[in-house]
């Protein structure tokens, strides 16, 4: 292919835009949703900053109070349940 | 009674005082060149749409920093130019197949649109700014300082881009024939 024919193919192309009529309809509206969609996320990004600080620290005190709390409990624990239930199933008393 | 029609430069100051009907009258008024460009690297239609919303979105947010020093219409190719150059860059998608007689095909004056389809599919296969320098020079009737100022590169860088983009396309076409 020569300079002459690309740019004449370049001419021609160049002569007819691609058709975007369908492409454009209502885009104003969908523009405008987009925009106000943008905006609530905007509005709401420092709400959820602000907030972190109060979660880390209802974190930091749950684990707190997670500490504080006695380690057993008096309840056997799932395991021992199903051995006690083995147990009682097999020779029919309860230990 | 003759009604005044809003100039660009009064839509842009009554959006940036929270007048969301003058953008999107600005919009209106600016999306057919929009999509026009935007049409040129992409045609599938939610990639279209996505491109143009990407342009607009980036408009309302720089408003700020448009100064009327230019107008607007030069200000929103600049930035519909950076968005076209960033989407195809990150691209992935295959570009288009060739038709078959692509190579021999100048095709008759009365089949401009098989010419554009041609031209669309062989500039698919180019690196992004070659593609975008090309599209540009040849396609959008850009000038070379036009493209410098909206890229930021060099006339000099353009040409040398503009030149090597040409020979790739040729190659490309000759390929595809042989």
């Amino acid at each position: 292919m020569n300079d002459e024919s690309l740019n004449r193919l370049l001419t021609s192309a160049r002569q007819t835009p691609p058709d975007t009529s369908r492409a454009e309809f209502g885009f104003e509206t969908r523009l405008l949703a987009g925009l106000r969609d943008e905006r609530s996320r905007k509005a709401a990004a420092p709400l959820v900053w602000r907030l972190c600080p109060w979660f880390a620290v209802a974190v930091a005190v749950l684990g707190f109070w997670t500490l504080l709390q006695p380690p057993d409990i008096g309840f056997p624990s799932v395991g021992q349940a199903d051995d006690l239930l083995l147990t009682e199933l097999l020779t029919g008393t309860t230990p | 009674m003759d009604i005044a029609v809003p100039t660009d430069e009064a839509l842009v100051a009554a959006t940036l005082a929270g007048d969301e009907a003058a953008f999107a009258e600005l919009a209106r008024r600016h999306k057919h060149k929009v999509f026009g460009l935007a049409a040129r690297f992409t045609r599938n239609p939610h990639d279209l749409e996505d491109l143009a919303q990407t342009v607009f979105l980036r408009v309302w947010r720089s408003l700020g920093g448009f100064r009327a020093a230019a107008p607007f219409e030069h200000w929103l190719a600049r930035i519909a130019i950076r968005c076209c150059y960033d989407f195809l860059r990150a691209s992935k998608r295959r570009p288009p197949e060739l038709p078959l007689d692509a190579a021999d095909a100048v095709p008759a004056p009365d089949d401009a649109g098989h010419a554009r389809e041609i031209v669309h599919a062989a500039l698919a296969r180019l690196k992004p700014d070659e593609r975008l320098v090309l599209t540009l020079l040849e396609l959008e009737n850009h000038s070379v300082r036009e493209i410098s100022e909206a890229t930021g590169w060099s006339e000099a860088n353009v040409k040398v881009r503009a030149h090597r983009a040409r020979a790739a396309l040729k190659l490309i076409l000759q390929s595809h024939h042989e």
